[in-house]
């Protein structure tokens, strides 16, 4: 047995690392596992980046009550962990004068919530807010309070935060099994080692329900639905001013048109059962999402996608809600599964649940005195004055040398990334956006390959863009 | 007969030979000569890149200095690509050389200062 | 800061902006030529191979070679300034903001700036190819810069998709470096490269060229492990086992900072509006080279980057007189013309350059000025893949009235 630890932690998406760094604050052993190379692979990284003020879910849900407050602790813990936080409010669209009704529904069971700032507009205020908009738009719902950020982002800053305040974080690692003695897992398995534990938190996503089975409990069961998406150019980036929903259906909140925080518009995602390996975006899928944007939007210049991705929802269907609980099976198993939207804007409140279920089940939490909450994010040339820019080229004249000339990003960036934690391409692109912009890292790709490689003290055939096998070269050519 | 495009230079004439050998089509006499060779033993130039030790670049481009027959291409290629040099190198220098072929570099190469 | 002050200001020190340097330092000038590498050249270095310079020098070079020569020109005259590894990153009231490790950040102040960005490529994004993310998916410049300036080799079984130079090279280029390269995928029914690449590139060693196919699926999740060919006439597809695919579907030119100071763009080249001089709408703004429009020979960006100089000359010294304008517009089977517009009075000999929309054989080039139809010249082969340069006729460039051009011919 390799370690014996108080928490493991298995899954490093956006809950993963809220969770631990939440336990970060407390005087524990902590590690967490991920299967990929880096956190926030998984659905993490392929959503509608969205800070959801909470009228949608179900009143009296667990979803409700979590969304609405993790949505108000969201602009504290931006600011802490220095991470965007653009609270742009959203528009839910009615095509008719019959949708009217269903806004109203929605705007009760938001107060019914707790949301507040909620308010029905028509068509003369819309236009004024969406010159782009369709005149075929009726009204809509207006939700003041809606943000967008940056998952990813986030999901780095908690990783950073937690390992600052102790937290190991363990990649490229599967968990196969757990080893389990009268109820108990007294270790968790991976395929690299054993790993001794008193408590163990499943936040594995996708794979949340084989976790839980792997350890005799079935009390859930996740179906994955795959959401696709296309990403446009900054130059298109004002086409909209806020987050735009049609009506919501039983099942989902519906193809969106939205900015980013980086200023690129998003459009989608749609919806379709599939299965867990599935993240391939297909003709039919980006057409049935294109279409329907620009019946929006009618100006909507497809020419301008710069990318196209898809995520998968972990929806446990047969629960109808998140699964956020102690195990029935296993004493010392807690589930937080079925972690579909509203999770990210849950997160936050996400993780502080799971604290008070260990509390009730007699976990001692002495809070940690050394802790410290304040997390600075890599500094970004692209946003810094020309003053700015100077003072830090100064100090470190890495700073003065772009390698991304589409999102300008310097060498400084990159280097500091690596040092926080990246060793591929993705890696790179999610802490610093190099590779991101409208050439897709076909200018700053072949520089930043030979860059990893010398910095990671690997061969260049080792470096990768995703982990797993997805080498970038195969060799040397001399 | 037989047609050719002729890849002397980016126009590219089509250019027609007979049993006769009567050659029309040519807009040149480059394209003649090409043609003619071209029958009897096709030649290309061969650009490659060889390694080079302490240059500011690490691979150096180089070009055979007279056409090398088309079918030994490959093999041409294969053995250039096991050849080091050490840098400065001057564009036009001589970096490998045996009977029938001689490869030179084709740009210049300054020693790596910072190391 | 530190702060430059100079006549000439060239942005980019590939072939065009090394060209217009050269020429406007010979001609006087104080000129500061910025380039974001480490060292001049541009896109040449990594072109290693032969088919530069036979038209300006008579003998045929490769990329590294003609770079070369302008290089050491210009390192001898000692009134142009290079600045290496310096991105410029913006333009206000016509002052250049860049930065670079040496000097941290930078201002330019020029009489004249001359735009030589170059361009960049099409990615599978502005494509719309659905499917997986996988590594393995390279445009072709960029595996070109992998292979030939870093020593890298992007993989062992390859598809391109798009038949432009750029793919055809790299296709010779992988098969020469022991890759196994499976077929060129043409979306169209002709190539869109030169003929001549044809042959040295895909015939000369066996690889298919599959006019009207193209790419609908891409197999793998973290390293590419296939793709799904079209065929677009009778919409069979089929699996190609590759490990690489190379994208060579168009170049962009890079008017990101074009953008910023007002300049016009012409959306038929994705480049700016300019005159003979290949001045832009902004006065003292020149563009030259692939920024303009995309070149098939670099012999031509050097004479069109020559002009670009010799405009700017004239502009610092007061010597341009602008008299009228004629527009000079694309008529029927023409893609592009530039210059957009001619700025009287005109100094002869004037030429415009210009691309068929499709190809067409028995090709009449029809100009028709001030109500009249002149003939222009003619050509057996006009291609889109090949620019054609066309000297404007006297009694056309003195009649001061606006110009359409049109091709007649038989479609291919």
């Amino acid at each position: 047995m390799d370690k014996e630890l108080d928490i493991v932690i298995i899954g490093g998406g956006i809950i993963g690392t809220a969770i631990a760094r939440e336990l970060s604050k407390y005087e524990l052993d902590i590690a967490l596992i991920e299967k990929e190379s880096d956190v926030g692979w998984g659905t993490t990284k392929a959503n509608s980046a969205i800070v959801h003020t909470g009228y949608d879910p179900k009143p009296g849900s667990l979803m409700a009550k979590l969304n609405v407050e993790g949505a108000r602790s969201f602009p504290s813990i931006s600011e802490e962990l220095d991470v965007p936080y653009k609270k742009i409010g959203s528009l839910v669209l009615t095509p008719n004068n019959e949708g009217f009704k269903r806004l109203e529904e929605l705007k009760e069971r938001g107060k019914i919530n707790g949301v507040t700032n909620l308010e029905i507009i028509t068509q003369s205020r819309l236009i004024d807010m969406e010159p782009n908009l369709s005149e075929d738009i009726k009204g809509a719902l207006w939700v003041k309070d809606t943000a967008i950020t940056s998952p990813v982002e986030l999901a780095i800053a908690f990783r950073e935060n937690a390992e600052k305040n102790g937290v190991k974080f363990i990649f490229d690692t599967s968990v196969i099994g757990f080893e389990i003695e009268e109820g108990r897992v007294m270790a968790v398995k991976t395929d690299k080692s054993i790993i001794g534990a008193e408590w163990i938190i499943n936040a594995a996503g996708i794979f949340s329900d084989e976790i839980a089975r792997l350890a005799g409990d079935d009390a859930f069961t996740i179906t994955p639905v795959k959401g696709e998406y296309a990403l446009f150019d900054k130059e298109v980036g004002n086409l909209v001013n806020h987050i735009i929903f049609p009506l919501p259906t039983e099942s989902t909140k519906g193809i969106l048109v939205l900015p980013t925080v980086d200023g690129n518009l998003l459009v989608g995602p749609n919806e379709h059962i599939t299965t867990k390996e599935d993240t391939e975006v297909i003709q039919e899928g980006l057409e049935e999402v294109l279409n329907f944007a620009k019946r929006e939007y009618p100006c909507l210049p497809l020419n301008m996608i710069i990318t196209v991705f898809a995520g998968l929802r972990a929806k446990a269907l047969d629960r109808g809600d998140f699964v956020i609980e102690p195990s029935q099976s296993v004493k010392n198993l807690i589930n937080v599964g079925g972690i579909q939207s509203p999770g990210l804007s849950s997160a936050p409140s996400i993780a502080k649940y799971v604290i008070e279920i260990l509390k009730d089940k007699g976990v001692k939490l002495s809070p940690k005195s050394s802790f410290v909450p304040e997390r600075k994010s890599i500094p970004r040339f692209s946003h810094l004055s020309w003053e700015e820019r100077e003072a830090l080229i100064k100090k470190d004249p890495t700073y003065g040398e772009l390698i991304c000339r589409c999102e300008y990003v310097t060498l400084g960036e990159v280097i500091e990334a690596i040092r926080r934690g990246a060793t591929t391409l993705d890696g790179i692109k999610f802490r610093v956006k190099a590779g991101s912009g409208r050439c897709q890292g076909g200018f700053c790709g072949p520089r930043l390959i030979p860059l990893l490689s010398q910095l990671l003290e690997i061969p260049p055939e080792e470096i990768t863009k995703k982990g797993r096998n997805s080498k970038l070269v195969v060799g040397e050519t001399r | 007969m037989k047609i050719f495009t002729c890849i002397v230079c980016p126009v590219g004439c089509k250019i027609k030979i007979d049993e006769n050998g009567n050659i029309e089509g040519a807009r040149c006499d480059r394209g003649i000569n090409f043609v003619k060779r071209e029958l009897l033993s096709p030649q290309r130039t061969l650009t490659t890149t060889v390694k080079i030790e302490n240059g500011i670049v690490k691979v150096l481009p180089v070009k055979s200095l007279i056409p090398i027959p088309k079918e030994n291409l490959r093999n041409i290629v294969k053995e250039v690509s096991k050849i080091s040099v050490k840098a400065p190198i001057r564009i036009g220098d001589t970096v490998y050389e045996r009977e029938g072929i001689k490869i030179i570099a084709t740009r210049s190469v300054e020693e790596r200062k910072d190391v | 800061m530190k702060r430059f002050n100079t006549d000439i200001a060239i942005i980019g020190g590939g072939p065009a902006g090394l060209a217009a340097a050269i020429r406007a330092g010979e001609l006087g000038a104080n000129v500061v030529l910025i380039e974001r590498d480490f060292e001049l050249g541009g896109i040449l270095n990594q072109c290693i191979h032969p088919g530069f310079g036979l038209s300006l020098f008579g003998i045929e070079l490769t990329g590294p070679e003609y770079a070369e020569r302008f290089i050491e020109k210009v390192y001898t005259l000692n009134n142009i300034k290079i600045l290496l590894s310096t991105m410029i990153i913006d333009i206000q009231d016509k002052i250049i903001y860049g930065v670079n490790k040496y000097d941290g950040v930078i201002s330019i102040k020029a009489k004249a700036i001359i735009l030589s960005m170059g361009c960049r490529e099409r990615t599978r994004g502005a494509l719309g190819i659905p499917g997986e993310r996988p590594a393995g998916i390279y445009t072709a410049g960029s595996a070109q810069r992998l292979i030939n300036i870093e020593g890298l080799m992007p993989g062992e079984r390859v598809v391109i998709l798009g038949s432009g130079d750029i793919g055809m090279i790299m296709a010779r280029r992988f098969v020469l470096e022991g890759a196994e390269v499976l077929g060129v995928l043409e979306k169209l029914s002709y190539p869109g490269g030169l003929t001549r690449n044809v042959v040295q590139c895909l015939e000369d060693f066996n690889i298919p060229l599959y006019l009207n196919h193209t790419i609908t699926g891409i197999k793998g999740k973290y390293r590419l492990e296939g793709v799904v060919a079209e065929d677009l006439i009778n919409k069979k597809k089929f699996s190609l086992d590759v490990d690489t695919l190379l994208l060579s579907v168009g170049l962009i030119p890079e008017n990101e900072l074009s953008r910023k100071i007002g300049v016009m763009l012409d959306p038929r080249t994705s480049g700016p509006v300019v005159t003979q001089d290949r001045e832009t709408n902004i006065s003292g703004v020149f563009a030259c080279g692939n920024v303009l429009q995309v070149h098939d020979l670099v012999d031509e960006v050097t004479r069109e980057s020559y002009m670009a100089a010799e405009g700017a000359i004239k502009y610092i010294s007061s010597e341009r007189k602008v008299g009228g304008i004629m527009d000079v517009r694309p008529g029927e089977n023409v893609r592009y013309i530039v210059p957009q517009r001619l700025t009287l009075p005109i100094e002869k000999p004037l030429y415009v350059y210009f691309r068929p929309l499709e190809p067409l054989t028995d090709c009449q080039i029809i100009g028709e000025c001030n109500g009249k139809i002149y003939s222009l010249g003619k050509t057996e082969y006009a291609r889109p893949g090949e620019m054609i340069k066309l000297r404007l006729r006297k009694d056309i460039l003195d009649s001061g009235s606006d110009i359409k051009i049109k091709l007649e011919g038989e479609k291919v």
